[in-house]
């Protein structure tokens, strides 16, 4: 049972002491007093008998199978570093920092003479497969790989053409894992 | 403190060149959460000091060599623009800015919870756009705004305030003619509720009861300066309240 109060706490305000209550969520005990951790409104839990703070701040928690969204910073034989900026939740995109890599990037190989899938420069949507330090990802799957990227040789955008990846300015065509939506992603933003 | 001046700056009726007595501090203005995509920030004025404070993080320390793997790393940059102070400043890092950073952050990680962010850093990036003395006080004092709008757990907010002596008067808030012309001046920052001191810096020459009373009136300004951050955040937070319970009921 979660009695609200209409009271505004900041960073160091007394919520209660330690008798009456235990720490809840954004509190600390300090001194048999029960202080509160961030700016937000105070929320106590008769039940459970804790003194909450309910910062209405959200925090993004990536999780195992979230679509991200990033550009490639670092790509060599070994691994490819994603610096991360978007993530999904709910159908749209929110501002979310992070860095991800892509461990075996030769499991997207079908050329030998040219086996680099992602380049430096790339946009990219991955999937999360798994969370640690960094973010790890994958470009398995038919929704997900480059959405954007810029020619090797002129840094103009390729196009897609007959199925390939085309750069119109030196009739070159280029490999990567595209995505379906490659050019013009179905993203909404939030 | 600069050089002797004949500069008048208390008249025979004690008051200030500004027209404060001895223990008024300037006027001070704080507004949260004005940068879209920083993760916390403040804008604050101070008499005719004009400071932006956005904060970041906490995330993944970078360069790897600076993380500390039992605590965040507080990485506080004071930068003060050229066009700040009335002669141009040479933009860029300085000897100042340098030690103004390194206080601020040793100052701010007093009062975060850094041990709850092991590896991680947490940036604070202080812009001042106009400076009229007392910025680092000014600065610190956004920057703990900053970072409990950024949602940061903190201890305590920070609070500061400057103090000095000009014309052998113990005087609070310097004003930049006092800074410049005074005898001594010395910023002084606290945890607001248990009152630790977290930042103490003194220019100029104090005796014991001298700096006895000036640390006495900063102290009691940082209560006035704490109910002027304390009502920044709620000012944010219920104007945040009241959009959501209208979009609610739509």
């Amino acid at each position: 049972m979660d009695s609200k109060e209409t009271k505004h706490v900041i960073p160091g305000d007394v919520l209660a002491y330690a008798e009456e209550y235990l720490p809840g969520k954004n509190t600390i005990e300090e001194d048999s007093r029960i202080i509160s951790l961030c700016s937000g409104e105070v929320v106590k839990n008769d039940k459970e008998l804790t003194a909450n703070v309910d910062s209405k701040i959200k925090v993004i928690i990536p999780r195992n199978g979230d679509i991200v969204y990033g550009n490639i910073v670092k790509n060599d034989s070994r691994q490819t570093t994603i610096q991360i900026a978007g993530i999904e939740r709910e159908g749209q995109l929110v501002y979310f920092q992070a860095e991800g890599y892509i461990r075996s990037v030769h499991d997207y190989k079908k050329d030998e003479r040219n086996p680099q899938t992602v380049r430096i420069g790339d946009i990219i949507r991955g999937k999360v497969i798994r969370v640690g330090q960094n973010l790890e990802l994958t470009l398995s799957g038919s929704n997900l790989g480059v959405l954007k990227s810029r020619c090797s040789r002129c840094r103009e955008i390729l196009v897609i053409k007959n199925g390939t990846l085309f750069c119109e300015n030196c009739n070159r065509s280029e490999l990567r894992k595209a995505a379906p939506d490659y050019g013009e992603p179905e993203i909404e933003k939030r | 403190m600069g050089t002797p001046s004949d500069k008048k700056l208390i008249n025979e009726n004690g008051v200030r060149l500004d027209g404060r007595g001895d223990e008024e501090i300037r006027p001070i203005r704080i507004t949260t959460n004005v940068l879209e995509r920083a993760d916390g920030s403040a804008f604050m004025e101070w008499g005719g000091n004009k400071i932006m404070v956005a904060v970041y993080g906490p995330r993944e320390a970078y360069p790897k060599h600076t993380q500390d793997i039992e605590k965040s790393v507080i990485k506080a940059r004071y930068n003060m623009a050229a066009f700040s102070v009335d002669e141009r400043k040479r933009p860029g890092p300085d000897r100042r800015s340098t030690e103004i950073s390194k206080v601020i952050s040793e100052a701010l990680s007093a009062a975060v919870l850094v041990e709850q962010f092991p590896r991680t850093q947490i940036d604070v990036f202080i812009e001042v756009i106009q400076a009229d003395a007392g910025t680092r006080i000014a600065s610190l004092t956004a920057a703990s705004v900053a970072l409990a709008s950024a949602g940061i757990p903190m201890r305590d907010m920070v609070v500061g305030c400057s103090a000095g002596k000009v014309e052998d008067r113990i005087v609070l808030d310097l004003s930049k003619d006092e800074d410049n012309f005074g005898q001594a001046d010395l910023p002084m920052a606290v945890l607001s509720k248990s009152k630790k001191v977290v930042l103490v810096q003194m220019d100029g020459d104090l005796s014991k009861e001298e700096f006895g009373k000036a640390t006495g009136m900063v102290l009691q300004a940082t209560d006035r300066i704490a109910e002027i951050q304390r009502k920044a955040l709620s000012e944010k937070y219920n104007i945040e309240n009241l959009s959501e319970s209208n979009t609610g009921g739509e």
